[in-house]
C-alpha cells in the first residue's frame, strides 16, 4: 500500500473544526439524548478528546491514508475492467411470519471506457420465492414455530446474496472488482445452534454449486453453507469488498483499532489505550461518529480484521465450524464533509491493493456526492429492489393460502395460529381473552 | 386481415387502462408519438351472451422515457468534472419508455377495419401492444366516410408509409380552419388542400391581403384545364350598391348623425352611378354635387349638413384613393403578373366564381379597414347570389387568409369591422347553399371565438404563443390536453387534423407540393436590399425644385394671363381690378363688423356655411381678420383669391346668422 501524502487537494478540517459542523452536531444530539444529563454535557468534551488523541495516534503511526480525488485517473485506470456490484432486495411479505422467502439478489457490471453495447449488463443471479428452510423435521410451521422468524430471512438473504456474488464471478469476463451492499462477513454465531433449521433440498440447488449439493445434517445448516460461500468468494481472485453506508451502534472497529494501537510506537500503554476503549463504551460511541470526527473527505484507517464471531458468543453445536469464519478487514473511509464516513470490508489485501479499491470507492461515491454512497451499488439496489407492487400479491395470496389450510385442517388451535400470523400485533383486540376465558 | 407475423409487437399495457386511453411500457426504438398501435382483446358482446375478438386502436400521444439509474446527482457531477458518462460505472443503457396511447375505437378482429366503434370495455392491462402493418392503418384510415371524395393531404407524422386523405365534401361544405404560427406550414397546407379542389374543378375565391398565392398564377400552367385570375379591389357603383358609400362613411370615419344621413341618401339619389364607375369617382362627383348644393341652397340651415357630409366624404376619397396608390405601386413591383380589375360582384359574380377558376383578390396596400369592408362588399354580394337561388354561380369556397383581419375578436375592440357580420353570416348559413370558408390565421387567439368554432375540421400545426393555444384548446372539443402539449414542438409543415374531415384526429406531416413554390414572391431579402441600397437619383432633382418652388411662392401673386395682370406694387402684393377691389371694400366694410367682436375660429363659419377657405386658417379667430380694414387686411399677404374667399365665407355665415334669427 503506498505511502499517501495527507493531502485530498479539498479543504482540510480539524477534529474540532468538524465536530463544529452542524451535520455532525445533529448526530451528536441524537445520540447524547439518550444518555444521562451527566453523560449529555460531557460527551461533546470526550468525543473531541477521544478523536484528537485516536487521529494524532493514527496519523503519527502512518495509519490514516488521503486519496487524490481526480475523476480521469482513477476512470482511466479502471478503464476496460469490468466492475460488478452485488446486492439484494427482499419482498415486504411480513404478514407471512416465517418461512416463504422473496427474495432476489441482482447484479450489475460495467466495463468503464467501454462505448459498445456489451459496456453493461444486468442479471438477476438469485430469485427467490419459496421456503429454504427444512421444516418436515420439526413439526410444522403452525404448531411450534421458530422462535425468532426474523433470523431465517435473515440467514437466506445472508447465503443468497454471497452465492449471488460467487456465481457472478463465475461469469465471462470474470469482473475484476466485486462490491457487495452489506457487511462481507455476517455474524453467524445467531443462526448457529442446533435449532436452527437446515435448509431444504431446494435451498441447497439454489445456493451452491452441483458438486456441493449432496450436503445433509449439519452440512446443509446455514453456518456451513455460508462459509463456503464466503471462502469462494475470498479465494475467487478478484478484488472483493462491501460497502457499509448505515450507521449503527457498533464499537468493534474503534475498540479493535485502539487494541492494535498498542503494538505501535505511538501507544502511550495498554492501559490509558483500554481506558479510551472504556469511554467509548461508557459513552456508547458508534464508529461511524467516531470516524466521522477523524477522518476528512478521501481519508480512510489501514483495515483492521474485526472478529465479529467472538468464542463467547460461539453455540457448542457449530463452534469449530463458526472458528473457520474468515476476520474481514474493515476500515472507514470519508467520503465527504456532510455525510458519515463508509465501512468498507475485505478478506485480506485485494489483489489490486486496498488504496485502489478504497479509492474506486471513494470516486464512485464522488459520482453522487450528496449521497456519497458508490453510484455502482446505489444502482443495482434500485435493480433488485422488489417493489410495493410486486410485495403486495405475495402477501395477499400466501395470506389466503395460510388462512385456507388452517381452516381446512380444522384445529382451532392452527386457525387461532394462523390468525395471529395475519394480524398485525399480538395487542389486537382479536387476541384479548374475552369472558369466556 | 387478423393480426399475424405481419403485426409487431412492442410492448404491454400497464396501469389502469380506461376506455379512452392505456399506458404501456415500449420496447426501445418500436414506435413513435403519432403511431397508430393496436391492442387485440375479447370484449362481451352485443347479446352479452358471450365474447367477440376486437382491435382497440389507439394513437400515441406520449412518450415518456427515464432512466431510473441515473441520479440527478450524478448529471451534475459528470458536467462539473467535464466526465462522459461512459468513462465511469453510471449506467445508461436501461432507459425505460411508457406510451400513453389515445383510444380512437375499435374494429372487428376479422380485418374489416371499415367500421370504427366507440370502445366500451377497458383494454385488457398486460395485453400485447401491436404494431400494425401500413396496409392494415390505410385500410383503417380509407373507410374514412362512405360517399366522401378524399384528398390526399399529406403522411402520418411517424409513418411516411401511411397517407392520410380528408373528406373534400366536408371541407367545402362544413369550413375549415388552419392555425399555424408563422413559419408553421399554412401556407403549404393551403396550397396542398387547394391544388386538390383545382383538381376537381372548385371554383374558389381566394382574399390574398399579403400575396402569398399570388405564385398561383404564375404555376397556372400545373392546373391544365383551370383558369387562375389575379385580381385587385374596384368596387362598382351600381344602382342597386349606392349604399356602399354610406358602409364606406361608417366605417372609415366617424359616421353620419340621422339628419346627415338622409342629406346623402338625398345626394345619393340625384348622383346617378355611371356604367362600370368605380367607388372612387363615384364619390368625387358626389363631392361636387354637394358643393354645388351648398353654395345653391335657400335654406341656409341645411349648410353644416352638407359641408359635414362633404367633408366625410372627403375622408373617405383620399383613404380611398391612398390606398388604391399604394396597391398599384405594389402591383407595379409585380408587373410581371397579369392583373384585372375585379369585376362587380353583385352585377357580374360569374366572373368571379365560376366552375374551374381560381379567382385571387390582391389586398395589399390597403389598411385593414378597408381590406375587410371590400372582403364585406364582396363576400355578401356572390353569397346573396347563392342565398337566393339564382343559380349564377356554382358553389364555391373562399379562402380567407390572415382571417384575424377580416373576423376580430371583441377582445380585439374591432367589433364594428364589416367583414364579421359578413362571414359569420357565411359559416352559419353558408354550408345550406354551397359556400364554405377556409380560415387561415397566425394568432387564433385574435379571432373570433364563435366564428372559429363554427369549422367543423381544423388543421393546427405549431403554435407557440400560450394564448393561442389555449384559444385552440377551447374551440377544439376534441383536442386532448397531450395533443395540446404538442402543439408548440410540431415542425414545419406538421399538426394535428381533427374533426369532420376525418375519421378521428390524426398527427399529420402536410405533402409539400415543391413545384407550386415560386421563389420570387417569397420572403424579401431587406439585408440585402439594404446593402444595395443607393440614394434616390430623383432626390436632388426634387429638392432642387420643391427649393425653386419655395422661392416662387415668396414672389407676390400675379393674376393669370389675359386677366388683366395687375402691375407690382412695392408690398409685394397684387390686386385685383379696381372697380372689383372697391366693391369687394365696400362689402368687407359691411361684414365685418358682423364678426367684429365674434369669438369663433374661421373653422367654425366654414361648418355652418359648407363652404372651404383655408384649411391652415381653421383655427385662428374670425375676429383676428374681422377687425382689419380692407387695405390691412391686404398687408396680411392674402392674395386677392384668398381674399375674396373670406369674403364670401363671412357673407353667408352672416346670412346664416341672420336667417337663423
Amino acid at each position: 500500500m503506498p505511502d499517501s501524502p495527507l493531502n485530498t487537494g479539498r479543504k482540510k478540517l480539524t477534529v474540532k473544526e468538524r465536530l463544529r459542523e452542524p451535520h455532525i452536531l445533529a448526530e451528536m444530539v441524537k445520540l447524547s439524548l439518550n444518555q444521562s444529563s451527566a453523560s449529555q454535557k460531557e460527551f461533546l468534551q470526550v468525543l473531541e478528546g477521544l478523536a484528537g488523541a485516536i487521529r494524532d495516534m493514527l496519523e503519527n503511526a502512518g495509519l490514516i491514508h488521503a486519496v487524490e480525488i481526480d475523476h480521469r485517473r482513477m476512470w482511466a485506470e479502471v478503464a476496460g475492467k469490468p466492475i460488478s456490484f452485488v446486492d439484494g432486495g427482499m419482498a415486504n411479505v411480513t404478514s407471512l411470519g416465517t418461512e416463504p422467502i422473496a427474495v432476489r439478489v441482482g447484479s450489475y457490471t460495467v466495463t468503464p471506457g467501454n462505448a459498445g453495447e456489451d459496456r453493461e449488463t444486468f442479471n438477476m443471479e438469485k430469485q427467490l420465492v419459496a421456503e429454504l428452510f427444512d421444516t418436515s423435521s420439526s413439526k410444522g410451521i403452525f404448531d411450534d414455530l421458530f422462535e425468532d422468524p426474523s433470523k431465517l430471512r435473515d440467514a437466506a438473504r445472508f447465503c443468497l446474496e454471497t452465492s449471488a456474488a460467487v456465481q457472478c464471478l463465475e461469469r465471462h469476463p470474470k469482473p475484476e472488482f466485486l462490491f457487495l451492499h452489506g457487511a462481507l462477513v455476517n455474524p453467524v454465531s445467531a443462526y448457529a445452534d442446533q435449532y436452527f433449521p437446515a435448509f431444504s433440498q431446494r435451498g441447497i440447488d439454489i445456493l451452491l454449486p452441483p458438486q456441493e449439493r449432496n450436503r445433509k445434517g449439519r452440512e446443509a445448516t446455514f453456518v456451513c453453507v455460508y462459509l463456503y460461500m464466503l471462502e469462494a468468494l475470498a479465494r475467487s481472485g478478484a478484488n472483493v469488498a462491501s460497502v457499509v453506508e448505515r450507521a449503527s451502534a457498533s464499537m468493534l472497529v474503534s475498540t479493535t483499532l485502539l487494541r492494535d494501537l498498542n503494538k505501535f510506537p505511538v501507544s502511550p500503554g495498554a492501559t490509558d489505550l483500554e481506558a479510551a476503549v472504556r469511554r467509548i463504551r461508557d459513552f456508547r460511541i458508534p464508529d461511524s461518529l467516531l470516524f466521522h470526527a477523524i477522518l476528512n473527505e478521501g481519508e480512510y484507517i489501514t483495515p483492521v480484521a474485526v472478529d465479529r464471531n467472538v468464542e463467547s458468543k460461539r453455540p457448542q453445536y457449530s463452534f469449530d465450524i463458526i472458528g473457520l469464519y474468515p476476520l474481514p478487514k474493515v476500515t472507514y473511509v470519508g467520503v465527504g464533509h456532510f455525510v458519515q464516513p463508509l465501512r468498507v470490508e475485505f478478506f485480506d489485501p485485494p489483489p489490486a491493493g486496498y488504496e485502489t479499491c478504497i479509492r474506486l470507492v471513494i470516486h464512485a461515491c464522488r459520482l453522487m456526492p450528496n449521497y456519497a454512497f458508490p453510484a455502482g451499488l446505489d444502482i443495482v439496489d434500485k435493480f433488485a429492489k422488489v417493489p410495493n407492487w410486486m410485495s403486495r400479491p405475495i402477501n395477499s395470496t400466501m395470506a389466503v393460502q395460510l388462512l385456507k389450510n388452517a381452516i381446512d385442517n380444522g384445529n382451532p388451535r392452527i386457525i387461532e395460529a394462523a390468525k395471529r400470523m395475519l394480524c398485525g400485533t399480538k395487542r389486537d383486540w382479536l387476541f384479548r381473552p374475552d369472558f369466556k376465558g | 386481415m387478423t393480426a399475424n407475423n405481419t403485426w409487431t409487437p412492442i410492448g404491454t399495457v400497464v396501469g389502469n387502462a380506461t376506455t379512452s386511453e392505456f399506458s404501456f411500457i415500449l420496447k426501445s426504438f418500436k414506435s413513435r408519438v403519432g403511431d397508430l398501435v393496436a391492442v387485440q382483446m375479447e370484449v362481451p358482446d352485443e347479446a352479452r351472451q358471450g365474447k367477440q375478438s376486437i382491435y382497440v386502436w389507439g394513437r400515441v400521444v406520449t412518450i415518456n422515457r427515464f432512466n431510473p439509474f441515473f441520479p440527478y446527482e450524478a448529471a451534475q457531477e459528470l458536467s462539473n468534472e467535464g466526465l462522459s458518462l461512459q468513462d465511469t460505472i453510471l449506467s445508461n443503457s436501461r432507459d425505460q419508455l411508457e406510451a400513453g396511447v389515445l383510444i380512437l375505437g375499435c374494429t372487428a378482429a376479422d380485418g374489416n377495419f371499415k367500421n370504427l366503434y366507440p370502445l366500451t370495455y377497458p383494454v385488457q392491462p398486460a395485453a400485447e401492444v401491436l404494431y400494425p402493418p401500413a396496409k392494415a392503418i390505410k385500410e383503417l384510415l380509407a373507410g374514412g366516410i362512405p360517399g366522401h371524395t378524399p384528398m390526399r393531404i399529406g403522411t402520418l407524422i411517424a409513418r411516411q408509409d401511411v397517407d392520410i386523405s380528408i373528406s373534400v365534401d366536408r371541407v367545402v361544405a362544413r369550413h375549415m380552419a388552419i392555425l399555424a404560427m408563422t413559419g408553421g406550414g399554412k401556407t403549404v397546407a393551403a396550397r396542398r388542400i387547394l391544388r386538390e379542389l383545382i383538381d376537381l374543378g372548385y371554383p374558389l375565391l381566394i382574399l390574398d391581403p399579403h400575396g402569398d398565392y399570388l405564385g398561383l398564377w404564375q404555376k397556372r400552367e400545373l392546373f391544365q384545364g383551370s383558369t387562375v385570375r389575379l385580381l385587385y379591389p374596384h368596387i362598382a357603383m351600381t344602382e342597386q350598391n349606392r349604399h356602399i358609400v354610406e358602409i364606406l362613411i361608417n366605417k372609415m370615419t366617424e359616421g353620419l348623425t340621422e339628419p346627415q344621413r338622409e342629406v346623402l341618401s338625398e345626394c345619393l339619389s340625384e348622383v346617378d352611378p355611371e356604367e362600370g364607375e368605380s367607388v372612387l369617382r363615384y364619390i368625387k362627383r358626389l363631392r361636387d354635387t354637394i358643393a354645388r348644393k351648398a353654395s345653391r341652397v335657400s335654406d341656409r340651415r341645411k349648410l353644416p349638413t352638407l359641408s359635414v357630409c362633404r367633408r366625410q366624404l372627403g375622408v373617405v376619397e383620399n383613404r380611398l384613393e391612398r390606398m388604391e396608390l399604394t396597391n398599384e405601386r405594389m402591383r407595379q413591383r409585380l408587373r410581371h403578373l397579369k392583373f384585372e380589375q375585379m369585376p362587380d360582384p353583385q352585377g357580374c359574380p360569374e366572373a368571379i366564381i365560376s366552375p374551374r377558376t381560381i379567382s385571387i383578390l390582391y389586398l395589399g396596400g390597403y389598411d385593414h379597414l378597408t381590406q375587410t369592408t371590400i372582403a364585406s362588399i364582396l363576400l355578401e354580394a356572390i353569397y346573396e347570389h347563392r342565398a337566393n337561388l339564382s343559380n349564377r354561380i356554382p358553389p364555391f369556397l373562399a379562402v380567407i387568409e390572415e382571417a384575424h383581419t377580416f373576423i376580430p375578436s371583441s377582445r380585439e375592440g374591432a367589433s364594428d369591422v364589416p367583414s364579421l357580420e359578413t362571414i359569420r353570416k357565411l359559416i352559419t348559413e353558408g354550408r345550406k347553399f354551397g359556400t364554405g370558408l377556409v380560415l387561415i390565421s397566425q394568432r387564433p387567439s385574435r379571432v373570433d371565438e364563435t366564428i372559429l368554432s363554427q369549422c367543423n375540421s381544423f388543421l393546427i400545426l405549431r403554435l407557440v404563443n400560450p394564448r393561442d393555444q389555449n384559444f385552440v384548446k377551447q374551440i377544439m372539443e376534441n383536442l386532448s390536453e397531450q395533443d395540446a402539449r404538442m402543439l408548440p414542438g410540431f415542425g414545419p409543415g406538421q399538426g394535428i387534423i381533427s374533426g369532420q374531415a376525418v375519421r378521428f384526429p390524426l398527427l399529420a406531416r402536410i405533402r409539400m407540393d415543391e413545384d407550386l413554390i415560386y421563389t420570387d414572391l417569397g420572403d424579401e431579402n431587406f439585408l440585402k436590399q439594404a446593402q444595395d441600397w443607393k440614394p434616390d437619383p430623383h432626390a436632388p432633382v426634387r429638392k432642387r425644385v420643391a427649393g425653386k418652388i419655395q422661392q416662387l411662392s415668396r414672389l407676390p401673386d400675379r393674376r393669370p394671363k389675359g386677366r388683366g395682370t395687375a402691375p407690382k406694387h412695392e408690398n409685394g402684393d397684387s390686386t385685383p381690378p379696381e372697380g372689383r377691389d372697391q366693391s369687394e371694400q365696400s362689402r368687407w366694410d359691411k361684414v365685418r363688423k358682423v364678426f367684429a367682436m365674434d369669438t369663433r375660429a374661421i373653422g367654425d363659419l366654414e361648418a355652418v356655411t359648407g363652404l372651404d377657405w383655408d384649411q391652415s386658417r381653421r383655427r385662428e379667430k374670425v375676429a383676428s381678420y374681422a377687425k382689419l380694414p380692407w387695405k390691412k387686411l391686404k398687408a396680411q399677404g392674402l392674395s386677392s383669391h384668398k381674399r375674396s374667399r373670406l369674403l364670401q365665407l363671412l357673407e353667408a355665415a352672416a346670412a346664416f346668422s341672420a336667417h337663423n334669427q
